[in-house]
């Protein structure tokens, strides 16, 4: 199928009744998730994917993608007017969002963030639309050594890129694959870690999982303080930003689009770090540094736009080689697999309507955010009123039932409790989760590929370094992992040697 | 800091060497043919050697002054309250059924945790328990347990 053939399709698709109605259900959940404290996109996926066991795989998937890009957009709004990101890739916003709001400029910035939105993410799914096929072609001739090298770079990038310290993420993505191991082998299929439960005999459930580290254990870390909420009284009127602040914003949107685009594609990056660079990128190049931070719409145009042009871009590794680059894509992939569609390179083949559907489907999406939200930002301020009392009982409910209802094993809430304790924990001793998710997910495939291509190249280990994407990517995963101990030497060389030259 | 932060790399270590431990009981496989254990040994090794790596860094690093307590000034105390209501509620969900045991979970996080008021903890439980039921169970299918009474 060309290009506009598969637009046009895909568009029939996604704008049928039922997979309309899911994705409006997806971007208002993620709006609404994107606004509370406390609970983000990956929890509540976790949470939803029993309910889309009775939906159609392609409304499933729509409803998935709308939670992840509509918590984005809502993330926005409680970083504008309270300074509190309700999304992690939404704390750049409150820099300069939060300024905007005080100096009485709340509905610009919330109206730039929107349309920034809807265009960054509308380039998003175009660059979809060009990359993955061609993309996808090139991945079917992937075998067991190519995955295993991207899935060691993907490895590598998380660990590379976790905040303090990066031993410890190693440590965590160790965790993750041990977890990962167990339940029954995925070559001979003998139980592993099962200790004769028929529970963990199945393996430990990515849902169990998710929801203990991110979603209950985030509760408790908020009811053990104080919580203070206070809504800063915006009047927010006139949400359309005027001609001055297009002109200003304009190539902001654009510059944090396309990074945001193609730093998403890669491994371990997500929707955050590119608001970051995306920040720091305008700051830099602009012609009054010293205004950013006291409420410039550039400062906040350019984090909005790149996140969401970033949740496209994480789609493309999904979809073209089955590999999530990142926590959010993993639970989409968990979705994924429940409706018994395997993402790849075959995707395109043999699910169109899937491909094509979800691609478009993010593009009304994103319609629907622009057209809903703006008038609805009076009813999300109000939400932000309700006491964390009365949320948080609400938010470990919704947790238990979507996790019980996964399989209907009550075990599992127990194991999500076990997750609950350890993510608590690992907060507090500066441990991070995203890299554990990632290689607990990713761990079954890289095993499989690592015995896989053992058995290929009868046990010659090399195997990895004489295909040649293999290699390139076992390079650039070792020049990562010295880069840390090499920088400083070079540093020290090039110092001595200008220090000796002049 | 410093302290816990060994703590946390010693527990990372045991955790590494007794699953090397139990990797061992399965079948490795060799090097041509991995087996089961093959993966989850060298898993196990490599987390003892970063655990080990992590004590080194720890140890090495300055210790901050005096160290504040991880818990110090915190209501840790709602957090085992919470964590024994919800473990109630995963062995006492099937036998209760799904009403029963939402109501009481509902009404005891409302009222223990934060204090809500009386007329919001009673209404609020109520109405929970039956809206999510609705919700879940009736509209969008959802499994979840009728236990004792058929509820």
């Amino acid at each position: 199928m060309d290009f506009l053939g598969g637009m046009l399709y895909g568009f029939s698709v996604s704008l049928e009744p039922g997979n309309l109605f899911a994705c409006f259900m997806g971007v208002f959940i993620g709006t609404l998730i994107g606004v509370l404290p406390g609970i983000g996109p990956v929890a509540t996926m976790s949470i939803l994917l029993p309910v889309s066991f009775k939906m159609t795989a392609t409304s499933a998937i729509i409803m998935m993608a709308g939670i992840f890009y509509g918590a984005m957009y809502g993330g926005s709004i409680t970083s504008i007017l309270v300074n509190i990101p309700g999304e992690a890739a939404s704390v750049v916003t409150c820099l300069d969002g939060y300024q905007m709001a005080r100096k009485g400029r709340a509905g610009p910035a919330l109206g730039i963030s929107a349309f920034g939105s809807f265009i960054a993410g509308s380039m998003g799914v175009v660059g979809i639309m060009v990359l993955a096929p061609p993309l996808a072609a090139m991945a079917l001739k992937f075998g067991p050594p190519e995955i295993f090298g991207i899935l060691i770079l993907s490895f590598t990038m998380v660990t590379y890129l976790a905040g303090r310290s990066k031993l410890k993420a190693v440590a965590m993505a160790i965790l993750g694959l041990i977890l990962g191991t167990v339940g029954l082998d995925p070559i001979v299929v003998t139980p592993r870690f099962a200790y004769g439960s028929v529970t963990l005999m199945d393996g430990i459930g990515l849902a169990p999982l998710v929801m203990g580290l991110f979603g209950i254990s985030e509760v408790f870390l908020n009811i053990e303080q104080k919580i203070k909420q206070e809504v800063f009284k915006a009047d927010i009127k006139g949400l359309l930003p005027n001609k001055q602040d297009w002109k200003n914003s304009a190539w902001p949107i654009t510059r944090g689009s396309l990074l945001g685009f193609f730093l998403g594609i890669l491994p371990g990056i997500g929707a955050i770090i590119p608001t970051f660079i995306s920040y720091g990128l305008e700051k830099k190049i602009s012609k009054h540094p010293e205004k950013f931070g006291t409420g410039v719409i550039e400062g906040v145009a350019a984090p909005e736009s790149a996140n969401n042009a970033a949740t496209a871009g994480c789609m493309v590794p999904l979809l073209t080689l089955g590999i999530p680059p990142n926590v959010v894509m993993a639970v989409l992939l968990g979705a994924f697999l429940t409706h018994g569609v395997q993402p790849g390179p075959l995707l395109v083949k043999e699910h169109p309507e899937i491909f094509w559907g979800v691609i478009t489907s993010m593009y009304t999406g994103n319609a629907m955010l622009l057209v809903l939200n703006l008038p609805l930002i009076g009813l999300w301020v109000r939400l932000l009123k309700v006491p964390y009392g009365i949320l948080f009982p609400l938010i470990l409910l919704f947790c238990l039932i979507g996790v019980y209802s996964v399989a209907g094993n009550s075990w599992d809430i127990v194991i999500m409790l076990v997750f609950a304790i350890l993510g608590y924990l690992m907060k507090k001793f500066e441990y991070e989760p995203a890299p554990l998710v990632l290689a607990f997910v990713l761990g079954r495939m890289a095993e499989e590929s690592v015995r896989q291509s053992l058995v290929l190249s009868r046990g010659d280990l090399l195997i990895f370094f004489k295909h040649p994407i293999s290699c390139a990517t076992m390079i650039i995963a070792f020049i990562l992992i010295f880069s840390p101990l090499i920088m400083p030497l070079l540093k020290k060389a090039r110092r001595r040697s200008e220090g000796g030259g002049g | 800091m410093k302290r816990y932060q060994i703590g946390s790399a010693v527990f990372l270590l045991l955790f590494g060497a007794i699953i090397c431990w139990e990797a061992r009981k399965l079948d490795m496989g060799r090097i041509v043919k991995p087996g089961p254990g093959f993966f989850p040994f060298w898993l196990g090794m490599a987390m003892v050697i970063v655990s080990l790596a992590l004590i080194i860094q720890f140890r090495r690093a300055k210790a901050e002054g005096p160290t504040p307590g991880l818990w110090k000034g915190l209501r840790w105390e709602k957090i085992l309250y919470t964590l024994s209501a919800l473990l109630f509620y995963a062995f006492f969900l099937e036998f209760l059924g799904y009403i029963i045991a939402t109501f009481l979970l509902m009404f005891f996080l409302f009222r223990a945790i934060e204090g809500q008021r009386w007329s919001v903890v009673i209404f609020g439980s109520i109405v929970t328990s039956l809206v999510t039921y609705s919700l879940f169970k009736l509209w969008l299918q959802v499994q979840l347990p009728v236990g004792l009474w058929g509820m």
